[in-house]
């Protein structure tokens, strides 16, 4: 859930509670200022009843003063009622042929000797549509309350909100390799200016510590070649000496092999940081096909030693533009990966078409599949690469936007390049 | 043949001058651009190995102004960059090869030869290593006269061994001079046996002796 539709949500759930509870609020509030204002009407009228007294001079009078003014009610009474008093009843309203509640100001008159009852009343029939419109103007509130809420998480999405969106995509895009500094998104708002000055500030030390490392790697592979060179060189010149006995021999070979396994390790390395600082940009168009044939052609005396057969499947001609010496390392490192682990007389299939490019080949599974494009995993022991070769292809993929997938299925091992 | 080795690692220069002076060259060193130019100046070289990251300044300068002179040496860059711009900008100066480092001394020697060859017989030249006859520009092999099929690996790996014959070479300096720089999917040299022996073969079924020995560990001789 957004947080701004959480915030809305509790703001509006609160406005309901708080407007529903109001209205009984309101009702008693109100309706009790509007039996004390009735109250006073009340006395008022009996004030009014006791300066017509004077003139009320027979029953006819009396009868007469009643019948024109309604809300006042005579009874004759044989007590004298010495105390006023104000309660609220239910009465036949004949106009409205119902029962009615009235306020009655209960009081004692004394008319032509005789002690009378006076009842004035008034109906509180005007209390209940008072009920009806508290309910009304309140719902009509809540319904503006809640469409202002709407239009104001709008305009706060739109306005206030944007520039945190916006650097959000920007985060989601974002390439540690490809863009040096995110460009900042003013704000307004002090919380957003704090959030993306402080992700600019992190993205700048992370970027600076990457080129750190990256410069490392470069130039630590250069530093390696010239000692690499001079031990190499010197053990040429070792094994051009008279008289080497076997042992000697075998020394030499096995100290020239590890200096050749350096230098190879080391030119992989160099090669995948010149990948990431992407010293391969110039582009030409490529024909796959006669690519994946000069490669296998490189490959056939190796082939055909180890009995291996490759199937190549290609309908048509394909042809894409891409930095030629990127693209031969790709499908090359895939071939060799693919001979370098396929058993003797196994077979190899490549399955090339404008979308994709497959190789497929006959082997056990691997024991740390998801870990086959990292450096220097190795799944076998024996072999000796350098532990490079996956993580170049899966490093071009990345900068020549080509997607690297694998997948083990009815013994055999398919990497497919999608172009 | 007078060589100028211009290259600041002492030991580098060291191995290389000891490797070269069995083939009879004469090497002269300069280990600084300064010193580069005083012996430029001074003497002619047949051909000069330039390292173009010099402690006082880049190589490609003394290549321009050697050029500039009209001097014919033939120049062989080394360097430690393996980076393209860098090649073409130096074969543009008018480099006749680019060798990168580290490098085999079979590979610098096999080059250097090419190099001297081309610059003195004008790239119509043959090499003849006993009954061998190698027809340089037209990439043929013949023994005792007779022409001898050959693929084109194998033939690449015969003038790599009779460039250095007498020299212990091994399977990895083979693997790189016919494959190129991208030796790295050789984890096993099977393919590099299986070229050897069919090598072999055509030249004894043509009639040659045996020249090429394998040495114990090691990789191949040539032997006179």
């Amino acid at each position: 859930m957004r947080l701004l539709t959480h915030t809305v949500r509790n703001y509006f759930l609160l406005s309901v509670i708080m407007l529903l509870m109001s209205i009984p609020a309101f009702y008693v509030v109100i309706q009790h200022l509007f039996i004390e204002k009735l109250d006073e009407e009340l006395h008022e009228h009996r004030n009014d009843f006791y300066k017509s007294m004077p003139v009320l001079k027979t029953d006819a009078d009396i009868e007469l003063y009643a019948l024109l003014n309604e809300e006042f009610i005579l009874k004759k009474t044989n007590r004298k009622i010495s105390t006023d008093s104000l309660y609220t009843a239910e009465m036949y309203d004949s106009a409205g042929a119902r029962m009615v509640p009235y306020r009655i100001l209960r009081s004692g008159v004394f008319l032509n000797n005789q002690h009378y009852e006076l009842l004035i009343h008034e109906s509180l029939i005007g209390t209940r549509e008072l009920i009806l419109v508290i309910v009304m103007i309140k719902g009509v509130i809540l319904s503006a309350l809640l469409l202002g809420l709407i239009i104001v998480n709008r305009s706060i999405t739109k306005k206030v909100w944007n520039p945190f969106y916006q650097t959000l995509h920007q985060l989601k895009q974002y390439e540690l390799d490809k863009n040096p500094t995110l460009p900042v998104i003013a704000s307004g708002i002090t919380e957003f200016q704090d959030l993306n000055t402080a992700i600019a500030q992190l993205i700048e030390r992370n970027h600076q510590v990457y080129l750190n490392q990256k410069e490392f790697t470069e130039n630590a592979s250069h530093e390696l070649q010239t000692p690499l060179a001079i031990s190499r060189t010197k053990l040429e010149l070792l094994m051009q000496t008279k008289e080497l006995t076997r042992e000697q021999a075998d020394l030499i070979g096995s100290l020239y092999e590890a200096t050749e396994r350096l230098t190879r390790l080391n030119k992989n390395l160099l090669l995948l940081t010149k990948i990431e600082n992407r010293q391969f940009i110039e582009k030409e168009t490529v024909n796959l096909n006669s690519l994946v044939r000069q490669l296998l052609e490189f490959h056939q005396s190796q082939l055909k030693d180890r009995k291996i057969e490759v199937q190549v499947e290609q309908e048509s001609e394909v042809s894409i533009s891409a930095n030629h010496a990127l693209i031969e390392i790709l499908l090359s490192n895939l071939l060799s990966n693919a001979v370098r682990y396929t058993s003797t007389s196994g077979n190899i299939e490549i399955s090339l078409t404008p979308q994709a490019f497959t190789i497929s080949n006959a082997g056990p599974p691997f024991e740390n599949a998801t870990k086959i494009f990292e450096r220097f995993h190795r799944e076998s022991k024996t072999h000796h690469g350098s532990g490079l070769g996956l993580a170049i292809v899966r490093k071009i993929g990345e900068v020549s936007g080509y997607a690297i997938a694998y997948h083990y299925k009815d013994s055999m091992h398919h990497f497919t390049v999608r172009f | 043949m007078k060589v100028l080795i211009i290259e600041d690692e002492p030991e580098l220069v060291k191995s290389i001058t000891q490797y070269l002076l069995k083939e009879n060259y004469v090497c002269e060193i300069a280990t600084s651009a300064e010193e580069a130019n005083e012996k430029l100046w001074v003497h002619e070289y047949d051909c000069i190995l330039l390292d173009i990251t010099l402690p006082d300044g880049n190589g490609l300068k003394i290549l321009e102004s050697l050029k500039q002179k009209n001097k014919q040496e033939g120049v062989i860059i080394i360097s430690a960059k393996n980076s393209i711009d860098d090649r073409i900008k130096g074969l543009n100066l008018g480099a006749d090869d680019y060798l990168v480092k580290p490098f085999h001394l079979a590979e610098l020697s096999a080059r250097l030869a090419a190099v001297i060859r081309r610059k003195q017989f004008s790239g119509a030249n043959e090499i003849n290593f006993h009954e061998i006859t190698v027809n340089l520009p037209g990439k043929s092999v013949s023994v005792h006269q007779r022409l001898v099929e050959l693929t084109r690996k194998e033939y690449d790996v015969l003038v790599f061994l009779i460039s250095n014959k007498n020299r212990v070479i091994s399977k990895n300096a083979i693997a790189e001079h016919i494959s190129g720089d991208d030796a790295d999917v050789f984890d096993n040299f099977d393919f590099i046996y299986a070229h050897m022996k069919n090598l072999k073969k055509k030249l004894t079924e043509a009639g040659c002796t045996d020249y090429i020995k394998t040495v114990y560990g090691l990789g191949y001789k040539m032997e006179a």
